[in-house]
């Protein structure tokens, strides 16, 4: 089954032809994004440097993410619901460009290890082993993967 | 030769014309920028919100500062050689482009509060008499450098939209 008719229900819902029509909504929203995902890979960089032990050691690993998590939050929230109106706006220029569908298996991969790495980072008193560090190299990996794939959307 | 003439004569070189208008370059370069986001802004909004006290307020603020330091004048680094580069086939047009003067505008802003911060206040950042609450200067150093960075960001944006633009 193809999800193209669903792209194509998206396309014509009445949000997504205002924000198709809108002149100001993208530039606005594409800010928003940008800022939501400075915020996110900022804490995304810092968790995976200090998972590596480059910096912050003054601090366990288990502090530096549960002190990071809500701000982790905030940008994954901001960036996942602006992403989402963009995408609204035109859900066909998306379906038919193949770095759309990169930056989505990307983000699912991305998600899935943040969501490890969080939980090896809050275990008390973890020591930093080599598959934590692995962990932190697939992180800022995917993530750069992610933010790659999404400049490339506004290329193709 | 005045200025604008200047810069029109850099934008009109036949390196620039072939930089802008290549397959890869323009755009590789023109990613580093927006994704040199995340090394500078990003960081620096850690930094930013653990001095507003919204963030990690368990830690002492130097520990953060200290920590993210070089990784963010790395960052910063990467985004001032890369728009120099992406100045350069624009030049002219940017010079005249008012999105882009108020860019520079908040940039220089930004820059003078960062180093006002480094060399005055956040110096003895070691040495404040809580170092989980820092100075009410500082805290206000953290919100002017918020807010301004993410200006940048918005003009910088926008320039791209063709907003600004000269009639």
């Amino acid at each position: 089954m193809s999800l193209l008719p669903i792209f194509e229900w998206v396309a014509k819902t009445p949000v997504g032809v205002a924000i198709a029509k809108s002149t100001y909504f993208f530039p606005v929203v594409e800010v928003l994004h940008l800022l939501g995902l400075s915020l996110l890979l900022g804490v995304v960089l810092a968790l995976d440097l200090r998972l590596l032990g480059v910096t912050l050691r003054r601090q366990s690993a288990s502090a530096v993410a549960s002190s990071l998590a809500p701000a982790f939050s905030i940008g994954l929230i901001v960036a996942v619901f602006t992403g989402t109106c963009l995408f609204v706006g035109e859900p066909l220029k998306c379906f038919f460009n193949e770095a759309f569908w990169w930056k989505m298996g990307l983000l699912a991969l991305a998600l899935a290890t943040q969501a490890v790495l969080f939980r090896q980072m809050t275990r008390p008193k973890a020591p930093v082993l080599a598959a934590q560090k692995a962990i932190a190299v697939a992180s800022l990996s995917l993530w750069f993967g992610v933010g790659v794939a999404g400049r490339v959307i506004g290329f193709i | 030769m005045s200025l604008i003439q200047t810069l029109q004569a850099i934008q009109d070189s036949d390196a620039a014309q072939a930089f802008l208008g290549s397959r890869y370059l323009y755009p590789a370069v023109e990613s580093a920028h927006v994704l040199g986001l995340a090394l500078s802004v990003g960081l620096l909004a850690i930094v930013d919100l653990r001095l507003i006290g919204a963030l990690m307020r368990r830690q002492p603020v130097s520990d953060s500062l200290d920590a993210f330091r070089p990784w963010m004048i790395a960052g910063f680094a990467l985004m001032f050689v890369t728009g120099a580069i992406l100045f350069w086939p624009e030049a002219a047009n940017l010079y005249v482009n008012s999105l882009f003067r108020l860019k520079m505008l908040f940039t220089v802003a930004a820059l003078a509060n960062a180093l006002s911060f480094e060399f005055g206040i956040g110096r003895r950042a070691h040495t404040w008499s809580d170092p989980l609450r820092p100075p009410a200067a500082a805290r206000l150093a953290g919100f002017a450098s918020l807010t301004s960075w993410s200006l940048v960001i918005l003009f910088g944006r926008w320039i791209a939209y063709g907003f600004g633009a000269h009639p």
